[in-house]
């Protein structure tokens, strides 16, 4: 080795810093990642698989991928079947072992609260977010994201319904989709036929909580109400016998649903339409990519959700998946990160993008990929929100108030002759007793 | 053998092991030595006795005190004493969950009996087809109850079943059992006893060969038929294994959520809801510890009032152990 010389020092130092600037270039990105929360593990729970193969897990992996390299935060997802996310939460919290983040959806959201399961995001909202950025959402989903003023959790996605028709079987019988209750019992009544079927619902009270779905469209489409402002059952008022009456008549008068419904959950309908059983049901905007595959997207219409009024169709009831954080979680800091990259606009297009997730943020919306020809769906619906979308019902009681419609529904479905004022007003008064 | 291992000798290096097995010797056999009780071999079995309290009367206690208490989710707000019961016992719909438990449980462990005696009878002879057709048995048995309810149902659906296109292309009318409140705890009950059908086999199979041969020969050779061999011969040697068997199918059924859940919801109108889907239900649907903590033991009562009744039945007729 030789002296070091001023001019040999100043080269290695050169050469040093080209070597350290290279290295920072050539590194992967999530080491290039700076913030306060780089080298963190956090715990999710989620429905989806970032390993699977479905549109939606493909999307979950991408969006974990960009959020990594982001944040430096590393996102261990441990896989929850839906129906057991809310169950599972209580217990978890209650044991002191939460997640520290975790999906939460509409149905079980009150009562993960009541169970006092999660914690306030209200400080972190206001310490991110403008007032214009935190109204950014298309539709008002505070009923389904706060409990008494407080907010426990952020909306990720929105699931919108509409009435999904077969448009091919239209063309065969030369109708147009219904805009009224009637009309599409016309329309059914025509497509009916050969082992098909016109319309179906889910009567059984396996998937329970997809029941008031049915209901809400179509009590409150003829202007009725399920719960009064107390959140009290009110669903004997007249609307309500005209609904049950309607799908009592849809499986014995008109004879265009199988009497099978009583025992159909909700992924059986959705199947039975798949496999071109049936010609018209109310669907989710979720599944849209899964059915487009199945019978071909040239061969669904989708249109409003019909009413007995053919100026206004029935509302389309929303739910879909928000973002929360567990009492008791370990890192919930880098949880908010989480939440916040998660209904982000990036995150969103993703999900839209790669699964057809309806986004939950309006500002979303304009991105590039929303104004393409396989996203005009989305923006068909994100109308059909703005003009008539309404939060799906969720009180601490929802799992009863549904078991009490689907008991009621299942009474008028197996007695045809059965006074259906009646059987509400004990299925409202079994309802409220509960309370 | 304690007194072996007890007489062993006093001084020396194998002093100390000897006595410490003639105290575990003695211990074992519940002895008390020299009129002291010996407190040495429980203070051994202490670590497992502890462990198997936990994860046994742990959970009863828990739900004792839960059943006595009003609650929001886990939360006790409120002593409410036998409330909780005396709801439960006035309450129309749990009659109803009692009573298609007592059906499910009774008729299902019958059939499954019935059918595993059957089969065991056909194949307990040692052949390949005869070893194909026990693993075949024992399918149902250990798949998943998920996937069973799924298949069922599709065979059941009256619209879309494969089973109703066969029957129609012979002019019979089709079948949809599950949408009938009076044949779909029966259809339950059958599919649930199908399922369970190869464990049945199993036990049945291990008690004939446990059947020494010449009972069965001294029998034909004195002239028995073979339904009076199975009657008189057979079904009393297989008493003990079918007290096993009729337990922890009893336990089994009446714990069962599943297949109910999957394959009728409890419905059509609560004509197949078991008392542990509603148990179920009121935990993890409604989170009304109180009350599910209630059926619980309402379910722990039964399933030991049963397993007593089965011990006494069969006791008194046994004819070797």
């Amino acid at each position: 080795m030789g002296t070091v010389t001023r001019r040999r020092f100043l080269r290695a130092l050169g050469h040093g810093s080209l070597a350290v600037a290279g290295g920072r270039l050539l590194a992967p990105s999530s080491a290039r990642a700076q913030g306060p929360f780089a080298g963190q593990t956090i715990i999710h729970w989620s429905l989806l698989n970032p390993e699977g193969k479905s549109l939606r897990e493909v999307a979950k992996k991408e969006a974990m991928t960009k959020f990594k390299e982001k944040t430096g935060i590393t996102v261990q997802v441990q896989v929850v079947p839906w129906q057991e996310l809310g169950t599972k939460l209580i217990a978890a919290t209650q044991a002191g072992n939460p997640p520290d983040c975790a999906r939460l959806n509409i149905f079980g959201f009150k009562m993960i609260v009541k169970a006092d399961g999660l914690v306030p995001l209200d400080p972190y909202i206001n310490k991110t977010y403008s007032e214009a950025q935190k109204k950014d959402y298309f539709v008002n989903f505070k009923p389904a994201t706060m409990v008494d003023g407080t907010t426990y959790s952020l909306q990720i996605e929105a699931i919108c319904k509409a009435l999904y028709v077969r448009k091919d079987w239209l063309a065969k019988v030369g109708m147009k989709a219904p805009r009224t209750w009637a009309e599409l019992v016309e329309v059914g009544k025509a497509i009916t036929g050969g082992g098909k079927w016109g319309y179906m619902f889910n009567g059984s009270k396996t998937q329970l909580n997809q029941v008031d779905m049915i209901f809400q469209a179509h009590i409150h489409g003829r202007g009725g109400h399920i719960l009064d402002a107390s959140d009290r059952g009110a669903f004997n008022d007249e609307a309500a016998v005209k609904s049950y009456q309607f799908l009592s008549d849809c499986v014995h008068k008109h004879k265009i649903t199988p009497p099978q419904v009583i025992a159909m959950t909700y992924d059986e309908v959705t199947d039975a339409f798949k496999a071109g059983r049936v010609g018209m049901i109310q669907e989710g905007s979720h599944r849209y990519r899964d059915i487009a595959k199945a019978v071909g997207e040239e061969n669904i219409e989708l249109t409003k959700i019909p009413s007995d009024d053919p100026r206004r169709a029935s509302p389309t009831p929303i739910v879909g998946w928000g973002m929360g954080i567990p009492r008791g979680s370990k890192h919930p800091d880098a949880a908010w990160e989480y939440i916040k990259f998660y209904t982000g606009p990036e995150a969103q297009e993703i999900n839209a993008r790669v699964a057809g997730s309806m986004p939950s943020r309006k500002s979303t919306l304009d991105l590039p990929y929303f104004k393409t020809k396989e996203a005009a769906y989305m923006r068909w619906w994100v109308d059909y929100v703005s003009e008539q979308g309404e939060v799906i019902i969720n009180v601490a009681t929802e799992a009863q108030l549904n078991e009490v419609m689907v008991d009621a529904l299942q009474q008028v479905l197996n007695n045809p002759s059965a006074n259906v004022k009646q059987v509400l007003d004990e299925a409202v008064k079994r309802y409220n007793q509960l309370l | 053998m304690s007194s072996a291992i007890g007489s062993g000798p006093s001084t020396g290096p194998g002093a100390l092991p000897a006595r410490l097995a003639g105290r575990l010797g003695g211990g074992l056999l519940g002895r008390p030595r020299g009129g002291r009780f010996d407190l040495f071999p429980y203070l051994l079995m202490l670590p497992g006795l502890l462990l198997v309290m936990f994860v046994t009367l742990y959970p009863i206690v828990f739900a004792v005190n839960y059943s006595l208490m009003r609650t929001q989710v886990f939360k006790q707000l409120a002593f409410v004493g036998l409330a909780n019961y005396t709801r439960l016992l006035a309450d129309p719909r749990f009659q109803t969950n009692l009573r298609n438990s007592l059906f499910f449980v009774l008729v299902g462990v019958a059939l499954t009996w019935t059918f595993g005696l059957a089969l065991a009878l056909l194949l307990r002879r040692q052949t390949w087809g005869n070893a194909i057709l026990k693993t075949i048995v024992l399918i149902p048995w250990v798949t998943n109850q998920v996937v069973l309810a799924l298949m069922w149902k599709w065979l059941l659906n009256g619209e879309f079943s494969p089973v109703n296109y066969l029957l129609g292309l012979i002019d019979l009318p089709g079948l949809n059992p599950l949408i009938s409140t009076v044949q779909a705890l029966p259809t339950l009950t059958f599919v649930n006893a199908w399922r369970a059908t190869g464990f049945s086999l199993l036990l049945m199979l291990a008690g004939l060969s446990a059947i020494p041969v010449e009972v069965e020969e001294a029998a034909e050779i004195d002239g028995a038929s073979r339904w009076k061999q199975l009657w008189y011969v057979i079904i009393p040697l297989l008493k003990p294994i079918s007290l096993a068997c009729f337990i922890t199918l009893t336990i089994s059924f009446f714990n069962i959520i599943v297949l109910p859940m999957d394959l009728t919801g409890g419905g059509p109108l609560n004509s197949t809801e078991v008392l542990s889907l509603r148990l179920y239900r009121e935990g993890f649907q409604y989170y009304n510890m109180g009350s599910a903590s209630a059926i619980t033991l309402v379910l722990v009562g039964l399933d030991l009032i049963l397993a007593w009744a089965y011990y006494k039945l069969i006791r008194a007729e046994t004819y070797y152990r």
